[in-house]
This record gives structure tokens, C-alpha cells and sequence, in this order.
């Protein structure tokens, strides 16, 4: 690599790496507790688990589930129901004022399945974690703020990608996982950022990827709605509302029957959901397998004769969220790899505070592309004059 | 100084002498990210093992100075 190439890497190592690395750091802090988001808040939430019974009992109609969960707040409307992932007997009915109240607005009772009574009620909005979810995820900004960060995340790409080229000029004459101690305090540091960064290069690029697929989430969700969603249900356009509906258990059992075997369901939104449309039953299925599970697979019930109109699988863009999501928050290989996680998050901590130590102590020394450029000093210029 | 200047090796092994490691941690971690996704059981074990390698490398600088501290109070 010329001297000229090492210079503009490192201009843009440095430019990407000033404009994204408050919020990185930011990103970073707020994201090492929310590793453990789910398990805070199950903890915090012990007592609405379903308790243990003597005797397997069967499940309770769905449709007593949503009667229980909106006599607690009868003006609302249920806009869904969903089952914990973890724990079948454990439902959520969300209720609202109506069915486009944004999720904030949305409370979250949990019901148990087994006999329809009424768990608790989640609120989702409050505390410490939900302070630092919402820092993590648009920083109070809404999906402008959600954006901006998606944005960041990218700049971050460019920042790992340049920092990979900057490597091979600095580490040159030197064994993988030299730290010098002997030669002052910003050789040891740029030692430490340019062994970590390295060695968190996949983690980081994934974790930072797959969170800036999460930051589409809103539009993602969008695109289904008016896209594929709209093409199911499209023959239903200019109906009329339905008169009278068959019942939320009838449309489940319907969805069940019809999907391939293997499938259990995820959640239902009832006729008029954003999931669903005015004229059917949403019922979202997913795989109990390790990665199927992740992945929804809707079923369409026409909500006035239990027929399905449609099945399908989500398309390729929501499927991508829906793979991204554990990837980012590392929550699918039981707690050994959440607390990877935490470390290699503390490692990327250090990269990022290193990485500021280099930039602000640049000028009191020689500049940093100066240590890989200049002929004058061998030790620090890997010779780059090829 | 144990860093002299060595005789220059032709650009590939240089290349690989630099991004040698880097690039089986790269490859080591992506298989680990990927494992933990595509099953339960072995492939947890195998996405824990994958992960831990960045993991410890990036703990290693903290333990070497304890390390040398260690050896020059004995």
C-alpha cells in the first residue's frame, strides 16, 4: 500500500470514526444491560408467570383470553394476542384505544392460557430499562432518532472497514497481539485498539449490521402491509366490514389445520388489526425449530366464513428483520452467549475509548498517519513504500 | 528492541502474516454467530466455542501485565 492509499484510509478511518463514535459509545453502554433485557424484565415480572399446577390442564378458549384481558379496560379494543415464546401457558392480549395506536399506547396483559384469568398487566413503559431501550433504539427521537442511528451503524461499517486496511500497515513488523509497554502510552493504547478491534471485526460487523436492519423495523412493517398483505387480502378491498365473525378459536384451529405441520402459533390479530385487515383473522404461525422459530408464516382466515383466504411465507425483507434480530441481541444460545456478549461489547467499548484517546492525543504527538507513513521511524512505519 | 528490520517477504506472505489470524478469528467467530442460530444443543456448544475465542483474545492484554507484575515481585 502507497503512502497516499495509507493517508486517505486513514482520513476516512478518522472522519467516520468522529462522526458515530458518541453514539457508538452510547450504543455500546445502553446495550450491555439490555443483553439481559428479557430476563430483567421476566425477574421483574415473576409474579405473572403461570403458576405450576398439580394436574396438566388443557387451554382455555382464546376468545376467554381477550374477554378477560378487556374487562380490565372495557372502552379499549384488543388489537392482539400472542403467546410467550419461552412458555405456552403465558399470553399477551395487547389492548388499546384502537387499532393504529402506536405501541406505546398499547398495554400488554398477561393472561394465562390455561385458564383465561388475568396474570397482570406489563407496563413496558417505565423504569430504568425502558429508559435505556429507548436511548438504544432512537434515543427519545421516535423513528427519526431510529433512523439517525441505522445511519451511525453504517458509518460504522465504513470506520471497521478502514480500520481493517489501516491494520496490515500497522501491524507490519509486528507478531498478531503485540502489546508494546515499552514504547510510551499511545503506542501501548493504539496496540490494545488496533488487537481489539481486529478481533471483535466479525462480532462487530454483524451486531452492527443486524442493528441497522432492526432500525427499518417501522418501514420493513410497512412494506408488508401495503405489500404482501395488501396482495393477500386484495379481493376483500371494497367489502363491506363483516357482520357478524366466527369466533378467534374457530379461526386459530382453521390456520392450524391449513399450515404445514410443525407449526405453532405465534400470535392472532383479530379483524380491523394492522395485521390483518378489516375482513380477517391474522393468525401468525412460526416453526418450533432453533431458526424457524424465528420466522412467521402468516395465515389469512376470512373472519365471516372461517375459509382461509391466504397462506404464505413472509417475504424475503421480513424474514432478514426477523433473522437480525437475535444476532443483535445475542439472545439465542442461552446465557454462556449473552455473557460473550457482554465481553465482546466491553471489548468494543475499549476500541471506541481507544480509539478517542488516539484521536485527542494526535496532535501533541506525531499525527497517527505519520506513525505508519513516515520512513523515519522504522519501528512504527511497517514500510509501506512498495 | 526486538523490533529490527527483517528482510522484506514477497507481498502474500505478508499478507498472510498480517491477516493470517485476523481472518480464522473472522471465520471462527461468523461459524459461532451462525451455529447458535441453526440449532440447540451441539450447535450452542459450537457458537459458544466460537465466540469465546474473540472472547479470551480481547481479555488477554488484560492479563499479561498482572502477569509480568507478578514476576518481578517474586
Amino acid at each position: 500500500m502507497s503512502a497516499r492509499a495509507v493517508r486517505i484510509w486513514y482520513k476516512i478511518h478518522r472522519w467516520t470514526s468522529i462522526v458515530s463514535t458518541v453514539f457508538l459509545l452510547m450504543l455500546c453502554i445502553t446495550g450491555l444491560p439490555l443483553v439481559f433485557y428479557h430476563d430483567i424484565l421476566h425477574w421483574q415480572h415473576s409474579a405473572l408467570s403461570p403458576p405450576p399446577m398439580a394436574e396438566p390442564v388443557g387451554t382455555a378458549p382464546l376468545a376467554d383470553a381477550q374477554s378477560a384481558a378487556n374487562a380490565l379496560h372495557p372502552s379499549e379494543t384488543v388489537t392482539f394476542l400472542a403467546w410467550d415464546e419461552d412458555d405456552k401457558n403465558l399470553l399477551f392480549v395487547g389492548t388499546a384505544s384502537s387499532f393504529t395506536s402506536p405501541p406505546e399506547e398499547t398495554r400488554l396483559i398477561a393472561v394465562d392460557a390455561r385458564t383465561a384469568k388475568v396474570l397482570g398487566e406489563i407496563n413496558l413503559n417505565e423504569g430504568v430499562m425502558y429508559v435505556l431501550r429507548k436511548l438504544h433504539v432512537d434515543m427519545f427521537a421516535g423513528i427519526g432518532g431510529q433512523l439517525f442511528l441505522g445511519v451511525m451503524g453504517l458509518v460504522l461499517v465504513i470506520a471497521i472497514v478502514s480500520g481493517t486496511v489501516l491494520y496490515a500497515p500497522f501491524m507490519r513488523r509486528l507478531d498478531f497481539g503485540t502489546i508494546r509497554r515499552d514504547s510510551g502510552r499511545r503506542t501501548h493504547w493504539l496496540d490494545v485498539h488496533n488487537l481489539l478491534g481486529i478481533v471483535t471485526l466479525c462480532w462487530l460487523t454483524v451486531v452492527g449490521l443486524t442493528g441497522v436492519i432492526n432500525t427499518w423495523a417501522d418501514p420493513i412493517f410497512k412494506l408488508w402491509q401495503f405489500g404482501q398483505l395488501a396482495e393477500m387480502i386484495s379481493a376483500y378491498k371494497d367489502k363491506p366490514a363483516p357482520q357478524s365473525t366466527i369466533g378467534i378459536d374457530a379461526a386459530l384451529q382453521a390456520a392450524v389445520a391449513a399450515a404445514p405441520p410443525g407449526k405453532v402459533p405465534a400470535f392472532v390479530g383479530p379483524p380491523g388489526s394492522l395485521f390483518s385487515g378489516a375482513h380477517h383473522y391474522g393468525v401468525f404461525l412460526r416453526g418450533d425449530e432453533h431458526v424457524t422459530a424465528k420466522l412467521l408464516m402468516p395465515v389469512l382466515v376470512d373472519a365471516e366464513t372461517g375459509k382461509i383466504t391466504d397462506i404464505r411465507h413472509m417475504p424475503w425483507y421480513v424474514d432478514a428483520l426477523f433473522v437480525s434480530k437475535p444476532l443483535h441481541f445475542g439472545d439465542y444460545g442461552g446465557l454462556p452467549l449473552k455473557l460473550l456478549w457482554v465481553v465482546l461489547d466491553i471489548a468494543s467499548i475499549v476500541v471506541l475509548v481507544t480509539g478517542l484517546y488516539l484521536f485527542f492525543t494526535r496532535r501533541r504527538q506525531a499525527p497517527l498517519r505519520d506513525e505508519a507513513a513516515s520512513a523515519q521511524t522504522p519501528m512504527l512505519n511497517p514500510g509501506l513504500a512498495e | 528492541m526486538t523490533m529490527a528490520r527483517q528482510a522484506d517477504p514477497s507481498p502474500r506472505k505478508r499478507f498472510g502474516k498480517v491477516f493470517g489470524l485476523p481472518a480464522v478469528i473472522a471465520l471462527v467467530t461468523g461459524v459461532g454467530l451462525i451455529a447458535g442460530l441453526v440449532g440447540d444443543g451441539w450447535f450452542d456448544l459450537v457458537a459458544w466455542i466460537g465466540l469465546a475465542i474473540p472472547a479470551v483474545i480481547c481479555v488477554w492484554p488484560l492479563l499479561r501485565p498482572a502477569r509480568i507484575a507478578r514476576r518481578t515481585t517474586q
